[in-house]
């Protein structure tokens, strides 16, 4: 069990909601996923249009909901929105993102740390997105941070770990769970991610994207899980050169 | 004097209140729900800001809209 604040999870695959292209393909690929944890953004709401009334049916299904910070571009802005989130959701969950920059949508790590470091104060449970930075992690940890969740790549870029030697740093230093965030784009990626000893993985867009969303929910559950398994069957050496597996005995030059 | 406002002469009393960059026009004595349920908006999604600061729901009820109060609504929607 991944234990994150106070709260238990038997999944560790998290997963988002946007992309999706229907509400019900939505909720169908989470479910098939077994993602507990699942993010929300918040919108000022078009009195025209309505909401998209997905919060009833998640709520409904069970899964903790942790609605992010999305569009804060300062620490400011993201403290608003944990307000806003904690009277919308009545949750003290926040997964704490300030990306300003709309290409790469890189977080901002020290806006990032000092939302963090009032959010902690006010008494939130905070999940900060940050890029795959060791040293920003441990400041994060420092602050009160309930767990970190460092980029593999850009957010919905499919790119899978490009930055797997610092989330390695991150995994090794840590004393807080390490959720890698953004980018994985493919199952392997996920596994690759447990394998290295992550506490969880958050996956949207790879499921959201994919031609069957359902079924790639599930391809991912499999995929975390097994991650997660070899993991802590621990993985041998990474060598250099061969190392035989079968004995040399050099029989063929004996008889020849 | 009585603050009282009877029923015959709320409609006569106007006031004007923002709500998401809309102008709405409302009886005075409306409380936040009230104001929600005139805009058909469900109270139990949605967070408010009034006047630039979050108006806690447990607050909402007792707070009466007040001519030229600017109402922010925010709602969840998906997202990563």
């Amino acid at each position: 069990m991944l234990t994150i604040a106070d709260h238990q999870f038997s999944s560790r695959l998290f997963t988002g909601t946007g992309k999706f292209s229907t509400s019900a393909l939505m909720l169908e690929a989470i479910t098939c996923s077994g993602s507990e944890l699942v993010t929300m953004a918040m919108k000022r709401l078009d009195l025209k249009t309505g909401s998209d009334d997905i919060l009833q049916p998640l709520l409904s299904s069970g899964v903790k909901l942790l609605p992010n910070t999305s569009g804060a571009r300062n620490a400011k802005e993201a403290v608003f929105a944990a307000e806003l989130a904690r009277e919308m959701l009545d949750t003290s969950w926040i997964k704490l993102e300030i990306h300003p920059d709309p290409k790469y949508l890189m977080p901002d790590p020290i806006e990032t740390l000092e939302a963090a470091k009032i959010l902690c104060d006010k008494g939130f449970i905070v999940l900060p997105y940050v890029h795959a930075d060791p040293v920003l992690c441990r400041r994060l940890e420092e602050v009160g941070c309930a767990a970190v969740m460092p980029l593999g790549s850009p957010i919905g870029s499919n790119q899978g770990l490009v930055t797997e030697t610092f989330l390695k740093m991150i995994i090794e230093q840590a004393r807080v769970p390490v959720i890698v965030d953004a980018g994985i784009g493919a199952p392997s990626q996920a596994t690759r991610a447990m394998e290295l000893g992550a506490d969880a993985v958050l996956v949207n867009t790879a499921i959201a994207s994919s031609r069957d969303p359902v079924a790639m929910g599930r391809c991912f559950a499999s995929a975390v899980q097994t991650g997660r398994d070899a993991y802590l069957a621990g993985l041998g050496h990474v060598n250099s050169v061969a190392s035989q597996t079968s004995p040399l005995t050099g029989f063929l030059n004996d008889t020849m | 004097m009585s603050h009282k406002i009877s029923a015959s002469n709320r409609s006569e009393t106007s006031i004007k209140v923002m709500l998401n960059d809309e102008q709405i026009f409302l009886s005075s004595g409306l409380n936040v729900p009230g104001l929600l349920q005139l805009q058909n908006i469900a109270a139990s999604s949605v967070a408010l800001v009034r006047n630039g600061q979050v108006l806690p729901k447990s607050r909402w009820k007792e707070t009466l809209c007040r001519d030229g109060d600017q109402f922010e609504v925010f709602a969840l929607v998906a997202g990563g």
